[in-house]
């Protein structure tokens, strides 16, 4: 990873985070007072690190990514929990979808790199986990199963609309 | 230590996600002392100025709305100045019988956390304005919480829809006949749920009460002054599942306390609420 990278995704997890705390969630209470489902944009960051990023950096990243959006909403640990599976989960979704003739290690998951329809399968794979991790440990008990796989659904049609229009308008490469 | 090595060469990556996920869970579950501090303070001084910034610039966006219920409490504050009503007050002794009991500190929404069974908001008010735990909130439509904690500049509010919140309630009857029931009271409580009904319970099934009663607050407490509009019952689904014999009430909120954004808190005089408690505690008035 070169200092350019380095910069480059320094700068997303910076907007990233600052569109999720100061736009989407203000758009969720404005849609909804009281919001049966979110918007869950911010695991793109962690879904386009590059295909060689060590699957324990991918956790601690997450940890801290969540931690700072988890400041914005209560109660803290909530993203950050969801968010270290999905680190840890990564690596087998991309084995499980690799191609025949494997990855480059030096690119990154993104539309660019491997196609619409591989990211597409990559993005829902990883985001549904992460819906349904974060659901459940907000509900804490699987009592609520029925409304966990209700916002879980409705909350991972619409962060995944996001998702898919921010790599479109900006397609980054890596 | 070679075997060691080995060892977490092996498991690093599965005990990590354990150990953070360990974090996570304990961070959640605490919700204690710690987070409360770090929400309080730690993030208060960047998150809520930066929020109070943003709730600044989209307030903008439902101007009209504001500004009509900010004329709605107008209109009663004219109301209820001496000059607006014949004066009909005797005096019959030297106390001064106007004096107020209860005042009222106007204050913002500036930021809420309204997902899921625990409600909260943070208000532009804090302890440098004399907001103190235990202060109840209301608006013009009726009541929104109580203080829970506050920091210097900004207060935390326990909204009414937070699986805590716990406010002593009295039902009005709307039918006479019935209005020798008028002093039943209870408490009222939420549950996860709709954000629009709340349940009352704790009213004694032998108490006759009907959809379309009133609830007011009852005045037993120090948060509320009695006689707040808190809603009224929708309908009576049957006995109370745990305490059966007890009524089981759903109640229709006037209020809609996820979307406002003025509101009071209610500060009861100190010195009349020492005396009180004094009162209360010592069963006597030490002169």
């Amino acid at each position: 990873m070169n200092s350019k990278m380095i910069f480059s995704n320094v700068l997303r997890f910076a907007l990233i985070l600052l569109v999720q705390v100061f736009i989407l969630k203000r758009i969720v209470l404005m849609l909804d007072g009281r919001p049966s489902f979110q918007i869950l944009f911010y695991p793109v960051f962690l879904m386009i690190l590059p295909f060689k990023t060590p699957r324990i950096a991918l956790m601690l990243i997450g940890f801290l990514m969540g931690i700072f959006i988890d400041m914005f909403y209560t109660p803290l640990g909530l993203h950050a929990g969801a968010l270290v599976l999905m680190g840890y989960a990564r690596p087998w979704i991309l084995s499980f979808l690799a191609p025949r003739d494997g990855y480059n290690m030096n690119h990154s998951p993104t539309i660019k790199r491997m196609g619409r329809t591989w990211f597409l399968k990559y993005a829902a794979s990883l985001l549904f986990l992460h819906t349904f991790f974060y659901f459940s440990l907000e509900a804490f008990t699987f009592v609520y199963i029925v409304d966990i796989l209700w916002q879980t659904l409705t909350s991972f049609a619409i962060s995944m609309v996001f998702i898919l229009i921010f790599m479109q308008v900006f397609n980054p490469e890596d | 230590m070679g075997s060691l090595l080995q060892l977490f060469a092996r498991l690093g990556n599965f005990l990590t996600l354990l150990f953070l996920e360990g974090i996570c869970l304990m961070l959640i579950v605490q919700g204690g002392p710690k987070q409360k501090d770090i929400l309080l303070n730690t993030t208060g001084l960047i998150v809520n100025v930066a929020n109070e910034r943003i709730s600044n610039l989209t307030s903008y966006l439902n101007l009209k709305q504001q500004v009509a219920e900010l004329k709605n409490s107008n209109t009663i504050c004219h109301n209820a100045r001496p000059g607006a009503r014949y004066d009909n007050v005797l005096v019959k002794d030297t106390i001064n019988i106007n004096d107020s009991l209860y005042s009222y500190i106007a204050a913002e929404v500036i930021s809420r956390n309204i997902y899921g069974a625990n409600n909260t908001m943070i208000l532009n008010r804090g302890g440098a304005h004399g907001v103190e735990k235990g202060m109840g909130v209301i608006s013009d439509k009726g009541i929104v919480g109580i203080v829970e904690d506050t920091s210097r500049y900004f207060c935390k509010v326990i909204s009414i829809l937070h699986s805590k919140s716990r406010v002593s309630a009295a039902v009005i009857s709307r039918d006479t006949s019935r209005k020798k029931n008028n002093d039943t009271f209870g408490v009222l409580v939420w549950e996860n749920g709709h954000s629009e009904y709340a349940n009352l319970t704790d009213i004694p099934r032998y108490h006759e009460v009907a959809p379309g009663d009133t609830i007011m607050t009852s005045g037993y407490s120090f948060a509320f002054p009695q006689g707040h509009l808190i809603g009224v019952i929708e309908s009576i689904p049957g006995p109370d599942p745990i305490k059966t014999s007890m009524h089981g009430i759903k109640v229709r909120l006037s209020n809609d306390p996820i979307r406002l954004r003025h509101v009071y808190i209610v500060k009861m005089d100190r010195k009349k609420k020492e005396d009180l408690l004094r009162l209360e505690k010592d069963g006597g008035y030490e002169q």
